[in-house]
């Protein structure tokens, strides 16, 4: 582990020592549990502290600390009555943090949560009913309550499943095993019980959920929160698009990004299915053209868009 | 034996944190244990060490010396500004504000630091069955602080600089929104902060003159509804295989008309026909505009240079 810096030191024992003396003789294994460090860590900080005091450094002015086999207490330390204030980042993370989590959990407004928000926004001079909305969008219904009491209660469940990549609706058993959030949408990691693989799971593209009262024992096995994971094997596809096509570099993970004149470039894709990447080469229309890609997937914009026409009557008449 | 720096800087907060008149540069030099006597070296040591503190977020003030001939100015720290108010949390709030801030994340900001000050445990507790990250681009903190503190703020967005008071900052749908009066406008504007073209410029507490009413003024990011348009009704069927998933995205404020066969009509209140033609498209064989004749003619448009653009040689 890297040497903490010496501000790092600072702001830990700017917080630690007015703990301390709140506190009056803690034990040391508790201010370890509770700043998160070993006794050796929490040692070497609480060292300096007894060097420092105020002009001309007469012992008077000096902290005095004591430490009797495992307790650590603060006699004389009035030099950091509280804490230094939250710093903005540090507030805005304590506030969204906990803005966020308040419904997903099944919001009490009497609860721990909503009182020690009601607290901290005032300590931080903020009005959490207009000023900050942190919002978990979840799909209408009550999909993610239900996954979520299925994760904790390990219960297979029976769902409906619209496949986006492969524009096709299946219904299967899956085992839940994680709900995350990322990017704006909820996924599902979970067990399936016809692939006998960990599968990830758009939440909002879950048409059905029954209960099978079956009960599982698996652990997640992928602990990141990266919804898509892309896999060798798939094929790329490099497109050309102009500068209103380049929301895609914004939009989408890309592989490869090169700029070439007149703003237009140059970007590679992982295509998880053909049915996605017609989706994407509609949207882009006339501002972007497949450039490299294997064979099939090379008209795959043209094919969806000649499908469409036909639907709309507009198949023949093309100039 | 040298002094090692982070006495200093312990040193250096206390004697200005307790100290009645400003304190200056000299004052501190002979004053705070480990400083270089020489002029220069002291100078530079003491600027890193001032840089070091506000980093941190110390308040520390520059006010001009009383009554000093000429004037001088010194530097001190305003207890009022450093200490952190006690919020009085109970051992049950600090537990759930960690398990909070342990279920939900924000990429690269760590929140042990608050959680540290606030003296809530940082090891233990539940551990949460739920993970959620959101995104935190460069200028989030600061538009909090301009939001709390009703700072005017200048910034370079879509190309144009602005001038905005803002009223509001919204996590929606894996985005961060800054919400406020645009005084070029003249209304009320969305800025998207991963958009921000560069610095961000914050005024005094209280220079946000214009304070709209976040209720009347709400996020719609719909993006058939994110236009200046009037709003046209358009009418577009989703056969049965992807109905249910368009129900659910399109949300419960939306006319929604099931058909025996599965299907159902949307009815959505059109003002960007592009925003609409691209939800329209990502549902490819399944859905169909209805009405009004001219969206439908509009996406019809779009597939027909959509063919000749995509199969054009270039």
């Amino acid at each position: 582990m890297a040497r903490p810096s010496a501000t790092d030191r600072l702001g830990r024992i700017l917080a630690i020592v007015p703990w301390i003396a709140e506190q009056g003789s803690p034990l040391i294994a508790d201010v370890c549990a509770r700043f998160d460090l070993t006794p050796d860590e929490l040692l070497e900080d609480l060292a300096v502290v007894p060097m420092v005091g105020l002009h001309p450094y007469t012992p008077d002015t000096l902290i005095e600390l004591v430490i009797t086999d495992d307790r650590v207490s603060i006699e004389y330390g009035n030099h950091f009555e509280r804490p230094l204030r939250l710093t903005e980042d540090e507030a805005l993370v304590l506030l969204a943090t906990a803005t966020a989590s308040a419904p997903a959990r099944g919001h009490d407004p009497q609860g721990a949560l909503a009182r020690a928000l009601a607290k901290l926004a005032d300590v931080v001079g903020v009005d959490l009913e207009d000023d900050l909305q942190v919002v978990l969008d979840e799909p209408p219904g009550d999909h993610v309550p239900v996954l979520e009491a299925a994760v904790r209660g390990r219960e297979a469940v029976h769902i409906g499943y619209f496949s986006h990549a492969r524009n096709q609706h299946t219904e299967r058993t899956v085992e839940p095993l994680r709900l995350f959030h990322t990017g704006g949408a909820w996924y599902l990691d979970a067990h399936c019980r016809s692939t006998e693989e960990e599968r990830v799971f758009r939440v909002d593209r879950i048409t059905s959920i029954e209960p099978t009262g079956e009960r599982f024992d698996r652990t997640a096995g992928r602990t990141s929160t990266e919804a898509f994971v892309p896999d060798v094997d798939l094929p790329r596809v490099t497109l050309e698009v102009d500068p209103q096509g380049s929301w895609v570099a914004e939009q989408y993970p890309v592989e490869g990004r090169e700029a070439l004149a007149d703003g237009r470039q140059r970007v590679t894709l992982v295509v998880s299915a053909t049915p996605w990447l017609e989706r994407l080469l509609l949207r882009l229309g006339p501002h972007a053209r497949v450039i490299d890609g294997p064979d099939e997937l090379r008209q795959a914009g043209i094919a969806a868009a000649t499908r469409l026409l036909e639907r709309y009557g507009a198949g023949g008449d093309q100039q | 034996m040298a002094v090692p720096k982070i006495e200093r800087l312990l040193d250096l907060v206390a004697a200005l944190l307790h100290t009645e008149r400003p304190l200056t540069a000299e004052q501190l030099r002979e004053r705070i244990p480990g400083y270089p006597p020489d002029k220069d070296s002291f100078k530079r040591a003491f600027e890193r060490d001032k840089k070091d503190l506000r980093d941190m977020g110390v308040p520390l003030r520059i006010d001009p010396l009383p009554g000093a001939t000429p004037p001088e100015d010194g530097y001190r720290i305003d207890p009022d500004e450093y200490y952190l108010r006690d919020p009085g949390l109970e051992a049950d709030e600090l537990a759930a504000i960690h398990l909070a801030a342990s279920a939900v994340r924000l990429e690269g900001l760590s929140a042990s630091g608050g959680l540290r000050k606030l003296g809530a445990p940082l090891r233990g507790g539940d551990t949460p069955s739920t993970i959620a990250t959101l995104p935190a681009p460069e200028h989030l903190g600061a538009a909090f602080d301009a939001v709390a503190a009703r700072r005017r703020l200048s910034f370079r967005y879509g190309g144009k600089d602005r001038t905005v008071d803002p009223f509001r900052l919204q996590h929606r749908r894996g985005r961060w929104y800054l919400q406020g009066h645009d005084h070029d406008a003249g209304e009320a504007r969305s800025f998207r902060l991963d958009r921000f073209e560069g610095s961000m410029d914050a005024g005094e507490p209280g220079s946000a003159e214009v304070q709209l009413d976040p209720a009347a003024n709400p996020l719609n990011l719909d993006g058939w509804a994110l236009g200046d348009d009037e709003p046209v009704d358009a009418r577009v069927r989703i056969a049965a295989p992807q109905a249910q998933v368009a129900v659910m995205q399109v949300g419960a404020d939306v006319a929604a008309e099931w058909d025996d066969d599965g299907s159902v009509v949307l009815t959505l209140p059109v003002r960007r026909p592009e925003g609409f033609r691209s939800f329209v498209l990502g549902f490819l064989d399944d859905a169909e505009v209805l009405e009004p004749a001219e969206l439908r003619d509009d996406v019809v448009e779009w597939l027909r240079a959509t063919v000749a653009g995509q199969g054009s040689s270039g």
